[in-house]
């Protein structure tokens, strides 16, 4: 997946965010960080190709999104949603299908509307909508909002899972510890354009923070 | 679960929506007393137009029809049923595409609908000017295709934010078009009729395959599916109108609860079976205490009208006070 975004925006052609070039390639998870209102989700939206107007060319591959606003059908059940997700990606993977429902405890509620679900059970319901597409790559938009402690180290897992199945994650957050812990490269978005990229290492080189953390290299930049 | 039932779902759940927002408003007594005599009465006006009865509307000149064909098509609007799930769960395309051909044949159905109906009503007015019933018919198809390009038009320039000149000359052109028909001009017809094919043809060029603009045709079909229960709950009174603003000019007021306490009354009156009914009979008999009752008499009716209504505006804002609803917002807002 390459992109490359000169400008984007959303009306009277104001740009939002501007000079954006990334890759995000096969078996690895690639970290956006930056803190809120820096241009991350804009960024996810070119990728989505829901941005009202942009410059640039975005060249991916076959993509499952993770919104961060869990985003549905009212009308449809959870298993009507799967049959509609399966059907139109042409995949049919009924037994995955079946250790993610019961790895998110959703069995039960399967024939339930999505609607009447609480947040994290629809945050839940999104993902594993997301996984069962069989996609090449992952565009998750912070997963972990709305997640208890036990799903979040599920979805930990499962990331990590999808990863050595060669699969290429883009983790859009700000929870700076589990990105930490999770990602192989990073790129920093701040007010609207790439601060820096790279793994931590070539980061801290970058912006001269030599030893820290990306919390700490966080609070440095924005002291600065 | 195939595209096509997603989508019927997505128009029956509009369509019911539709329905029970006009049951809201529309109960039996209003539909006994208002909606069927105002049918009844519609109907025979419209018997006696076929009968040539109503000669003054021959007098009507055409360029005023014509300009209510095009208020007509002004109202009309011009989206696909696309929601933002289709967008968001799965990235694979095809799903856009194939439900903008749906949302296209819908569209072409319901003006289709809509046409036979105009053309039904001005098929009178037509008869009164000597057409035969062959030009009457050749009229509406002319109308329904220039309204179908209109209405395509109107989205690919409101989607594609063209120029203010692109939209006032649109329904210019439009205008010019009608009236050409109805003034029997049909080279000018044929000219500006051709023209808008060529300039849809341009205009949306590639809508179906490609869809760049796909998070504004989402906003646009969002805000055209609303439109139609904001208005009328809105005007109704049982809504507050929304604010379109991103943020308000001024700082609103702490107590905003005052004027929609007004108009939940007001509507939770005519809701109310024993007052509206009191209208519904006192009404018709005022009138026709008024047409029966001679000379100065008259007067009488019109105080004691006043009289009944004084007598109700106090007993109903004592029933108010008592209400629950009106006790927990008052509660809430002091």
């Amino acid at each position: 997946m390459k992109i490359q975004i000169n400008q984007a925006g959303y009306g009277n052609q104001e740009p939002v965010i501007h000079d954006i070039a990334f890759e995000l390639n096969p078996g690895e998870i690639v970290g956006m960080i930056g803190s809120n209102g820096a241009g991350k989700s804009t960024t996810v939206a070119c990728l989505t190709g829901t941005i009202p107007w942009m410059q640039g060319t975005i060249d991916s591959g076959r993509y499952a999104y993770i919104p961060e606003q869990p985003i549905y059908y009212d009308y449809l059940t959870l298993a009507e949603h799967i049959a509609l997700v399966t059907e139109l990606t042409g995949t049919s993977v009924p037994r995955r299908t079946e250790e993610l429902l019961r790895l998110f405890r959703l069995e039960a509620v399967r024939h339930d509307y999505i609607a009447s679900f609480s947040k994290g059970m629809k945050q839940k319901a999104m993902i594993l909508l997301a996984l069962i597409q069989e996609a090449d790559y992952l565009l998750v938009d912070e997963p972990f909002v709305g997640l208890d402690a036990t799903t979040t180290i599920q979805l930990l897992r499962l990331l990590e899972e999808e990863r050595s199945r060669g699969k290429g994650i883009l983790l859009v957050t700000h929870v700076l510890d589990t990105a930490d812990r999770l990602c192989d490269r990073f790129i920093w978005i701040d007010t609207g354009a790439m601060l820096a990229s790279g793994t931590k290492q070539q980061m801290r080189e970058s912006l001269e923070t030599e030893g820290k953390t990306l919390f700490d290299m966080m609070e440095d930049v924005a002291m600065r | 679960m195939r595209i096509r039932d997603i989508w019927v779902r997505r128009v029956r759940h509009h369509l019911t929506n539709q329905w029970k927002t006009w049951r809201l408003l529309f109960d039996w007594t209003i539909i006994l007393y208002g909606v069927i005599p105002l049918v009844i009465f519609l109907v025979y006006q419209y018997r006696l137009l076929w009968q040539g009865e109503r000669p003054w509307l021959e007098e009507i000149p055409m360029i005023a029809w014509a300009v209510m064909l095009l208020l007509l098509f002004l109202l009309d609007h011009f989206f696909v049923w696309l929601e933002r799930a289709d967008v968001t769960l799965v990235a694979d395309r095809a799903l856009i595409g194939i439900m903008k051909r749906y949302s296209v044949g819908y569209q072409l159905v319901m003006s289709v609908v809509k046409y036979i109906f105009v053309l039904g009503l001005m098929a009178p007015v037509l008869r009164l000017h000597d057409w035969s019933i062959a030009t009457i018919l050749v009229f509406g198809f002319g109308l329904l295709f220039i309204a179908w390009l209109h209405m395509w038009l109107r989205y690919m320039l409101e989607i594609r934010r063209s120029h203010w000149i692109l939209r006032l000359l649109l329904p210019f052109i439009s205008l010019s078009w009608i009236y050409a028909l109805l003034a029997n001009v049909p080279l000018l017809a044929f000219l500006l009729g051709s023209g808008m094919v060529a300039w849809t043809l341009v205009a949306s060029e590639g809508w179906l395959s490609t869809h760049a603009y796909v998070s504004r045709e989402v906003e646009h079909a969002a805000e055209v599916r609303t439109s139609f229960d904001r208005s009328l709950l809105s005007t109704s009174g049982i809504l507050e109108k929304p604010n379109l603003r991103k943020r308000p000019f001024y700082r609103p007021a702490p107590n905003r609860f005052g004027s929609v306490q007004r108009t939940l009354a007001l509507l939770l009156y005519v809701r109310t079976p024993s007052h509206r009914n009191l209208w519904l009979r006192l009404i018709p008999l005022a009138i026709t205490g008024i047409l029966l009752v001679p000379s100065w008499f008259k007067v009488l009716i019109p105080i004691y009208i006043g009289y009944v209504g004084l007598q109700e505006r106090n007993a109903f804002i004592k029933e108010m006070q008592r209400h629950p609803f009106f006790r927990s917002v008052r509660g809430r807002t002091d």
